[in-house]
């Protein structure tokens, strides 16, 4: 009878999420272009992977991208729900709006910053021409690409930031009166107190932001669109799921792209694995004994 | 308002009783509605008739033109089948073609991009005209390829047979702004002029006081082929297997856009980075621009403008581009020879309606096409010999396996490099060999 009950998310699974992998999987195995019948190859196309040079280039944008924007994003959003979690006149007001950009579409965002970032008159530069600051050509050199789409991704900060001011509320607050008695100032409360206690707020932002970072594809997809190739000049914006997406559906490589989606899954498999491990050194769940 | 339990049972069944009449009633209604997102668009069809489903990416409705013409073939073949069109937006037609062709549910004739052809013939998944064409060229001209223009045919011939027809060939012309030519006294282009006549031309209209420039290149277009070929350049050797980018031929349809960079008489590829190009030349902030003779550029919003076309300078000789499109059958369509003539009923409508007809015939007959934006809806007089002389000398693009990796190492290694300062021309082309080698070697790679 409980498996009656709960046979609706059984087939669900199945249909949409157990079925789909597994014939991802045997796909990763086959030639196949839709068009003619998959043709059973084994895993060359994993062994393809190795010298195809734009899934290493791939993987290095996607890695850079990473590297830059979760510690980024993540100190931003932190700092921002820390101000954002002061006694202040129409905090709900500032909180609102903070948050507001995580509700845009990724592809109004996208088509915002092209024109925020255009080099020749994007608001950015002319910011920076103002204050005497040379004016980067963002998407137009391989150089200032990825840090291009990095400064995008701190602008939708807001969900992070609300989930980190979640765990700001949850201190206890008399542990910072025992760190006001024990003589501490603003950073030793913030190193020894937030930090610690917001750790598994942290350890969940990091993982996610990882996560995110690996699956990145509207925005650059959108803003690639202006560029020969799709994916920036001298594909300075090709993401890996931008370069599988480009495999499966303009090159008709579905036995290809599925083995690259594969890959991506047990790259962040193992990094969030790594994440888990290190979890137990840095992360404090309170309650367990020290 | 609470009525008696009594009551409200009463009232509950004969509720019931309606209201499900109305859920069957209004089930129906959208059933029939959802029966065919189309519907509306269907044809009132006679029992036995069969329907034959055109993929195209035109919104028909947007186009009274077209309807027109439709119901008129619907009407002509009435009692033996009825055209039906299937609309996808151009952004997304790709893709949907492929999961149709995949699923076994495409139309039964499709508009094919260029680079698709051969592929899909490859695949198995176009049907063989010849044979069709073979027994119906005397009923129609658009079933004899040797009416076409044959560089209209290039990419469809695969293996001997035909796998798909042109609709459209658009030979690529140079618009120019004949007031901004008269501005800087400069005399208008001629049948005849050059490269080093353009450049010079392009130099003097160039204000950047005025943020005007002579030319537009943008990365991918106008395509490369075109000055390379001008200048007698091939790209590749005549059996396909050789890139040849670093011959001197080639090397100076290079060098010629990147003496358009050195010059500076192009917007900076800053500028024009998600703009509609070919609107800065409506916008008179550029005076020539290298497009389709059926870009028109007669209006510019809701406002006339003055332009004109010249043929494609030369250089060591007269070559110019074209834009290709074509229509190709299923080759799982049913009754394959009552869809060939219902495919070549709409390739000769589309020869009275497009800029330029593919087949010789219609195009002597360009004067009487309707363009719908031109002054006095039909395409100036002046232009017309200028159209169907460029028809004669247009060059269609080599089609190749995986045009996108082709695509590609143009933009990465010749398009941006030069645009952006990055790369001589030089370093550029033999670079761009080197990967189109390896491209040849391995497309998929």
């Amino acid at each position: 009878m409980g498996y009656l009950f709960i046979s609706p998310w059984i087939i669900g699974f199945i249909v949409f999420v157990a079925g789909p992998l597994i014939a991802s999987l045997i796909i990763s195995m086959t030639n196949y272009n839709l068009l003619s019948s998959p043709q059973f190859i084994g895993l060359q196309n994993y062994a393809h992977m190795f010298g195809d040079s734009n899934f290493w280039l791939s993987l290095q944008v996607t890695f850079y991208y990473a590297l830059l924007a979760v510690p980024i994003d993540l100190i931003v959003a932190l700092v921002l729900a820390i101000m954002l979690n002061q006694n202040v006149r129409f905090m709900p007001l500032f909180r609102t709006i903070f948050y507001l950009p995580a509700l845009l579409p990724p592809v109004a965002i996208s088509m915002l910053w092209i024109w925020i970032l255009n080099p020749a008159y994007g608001i950015l530069n002319t910011f920076l021409k103002t204050i005497g600051l040379p004016q980067p050509q963002w998407f137009l050199t391989p150089q200032t690409t990825v840090p291009g789409y990095v400064i995008m991704s701190i602008w939708g900060l807001g969900t992070w930031m609300v989930i980190f001011l979640a765990g700001l509320q949850n201190v206890p607050a008399e542990l910072y009166e025992a760190a006001v008695l024990d003589g501490s100032g603003v950073w030793a409360k913030f190193w020894h107190v937030t930090l610690p206690m917001i750790s598994p707020v942290l350890f969940f932002n990091l993982v996610m932001g990882i996560v995110g970072a690996f699956s990145f594809f509207t925005q650059a997809f959108v803003i690639g669109q202006g560029t020969g190739t799709g994916a920036g000049v001298s594909n300075s914006g090709l993401f890996y799921s931008l370069y599988l997406y480009q495999k499966a559906f303009s090159e008709l490589q579905m036995g290809y792209a599925s083995a690259l989606g594969w890959a991506l899954f047990l790259i962040v498999m193992l990094l969030s694995l790594l994440v888990f491990r290190s979890s137990a050194l840095w992360v404090y769940y309170g309650g367990e004994s020290s | 308002m609470y009525l008696k339990r009594g009551k409200i049972i009463q009232m509950s069944k004969k509720t019931n009783r309606l209201l499900s009449f109305a859920a069957v009633l209004s089930s129906l209604s959208l059933l029939a509605g959802c029966s065919s997102v189309s519907a509306a668009a269907k044809p009132a069809a006679a029992k036995n008739v069969p329907v034959i489903t055109f993929g195209s990416w035109i919104p028909w409705s947007a186009h009274p033109g077209h309807v027109k013409l439709l119901n008129e073939i619907n009407h002509a073949n009435r009692g033996r089948f009825i055209i039906k069109p299937v609309y996808t937006p151009p952004s997304g037609y790709d893709q949907k073609l492929l999961t149709e062709l995949a699923a076994g549910d495409a139309p039964d004739f499709f508009y094919v991009d260029y680079g698709f052809v051969s592929s899909f013939a490859a695949n198995h998944t176009l049907l063989a005209l010849s044979p069709y064409l073979q027994q119906l060229k005397k009923q129609y001209l658009a079933a004899n390829p040797q009416n076409y223009y044959p560089a209209s045919l290039a990419g469809d011939r695969i293996g001997g047979k035909y796998y798909a027809l042109p609709f459209i060939d658009q030979p690529y012309v140079m618009y120019y702004n004949p007031q901004l030519f008269k501005a800087a006294h400069l005399p208008m282009p001629t049948a005849n002029w050059t490269w080093t006549q353009f450049l010079r031309d392009a130099k003097a209209l160039t204000v950047p006081a005025k943020h005007q420039f002579g030319y537009l290149q943008a990365s991918g277009w106008p395509p490369l082929e075109t000055y390379i070929w001008s200048y007698g350049g091939h790209m590749f050797n005549p059996q396909g297997t050789r890139a040849e980018l670093t011959s001197p031929a080639d090397l100076k349809g290079i060098e010629l856009m990147q003496t358009m960079v050195q010059d500076k008489i192009i917007p900076p590829q800053a500028q024009i980075e998600n703009l509609n190009i070919e609107d800065l030349f409506r916008q008179g902030k550029v005076a020539m621009f290298l497009g389709g003779a059926n870009d028109g550029n007669y209006t510019y919003g809701n406002h006339r403008i003055n332009t004109a076309i010249a043929p494609i300078p030369r250089g060591t000789q007269q070559v110019t581009g074209d834009y290709v499109a074509e229509i190709a059958v299923n080759a799982k369509a049913a009754n394959p020879k009552l869809v060939v003539q219902a495919y070549l009923d709409i390739l000769t409508a589309y020869a009275h309606t497009h800029v330029a007809p593919p087949i010789r015939q219609y195009a002597q007959r360009l004067k009487t096409i309707y363009v719908n934006s031109a002054p006095g809806g039909h395409i100036p007089a002046a232009r017309i010999p200028i159209i169907l002389d460029s028809m004669k000398f247009a060059r269609s693009l080599r089609p190749m396996q995986n045009m996108t990796n082709y695509y590609n190492i143009e933009t990465n290694d010749l398009y941006d490099p030069i645009l952006l300062g990055t790369s001589s021309a030089k370093a550029a082309a033999q670079k761009a060999e080197t990967d189109m080698n390896n491209y040849l070697k391995n497309p998929n790679g």
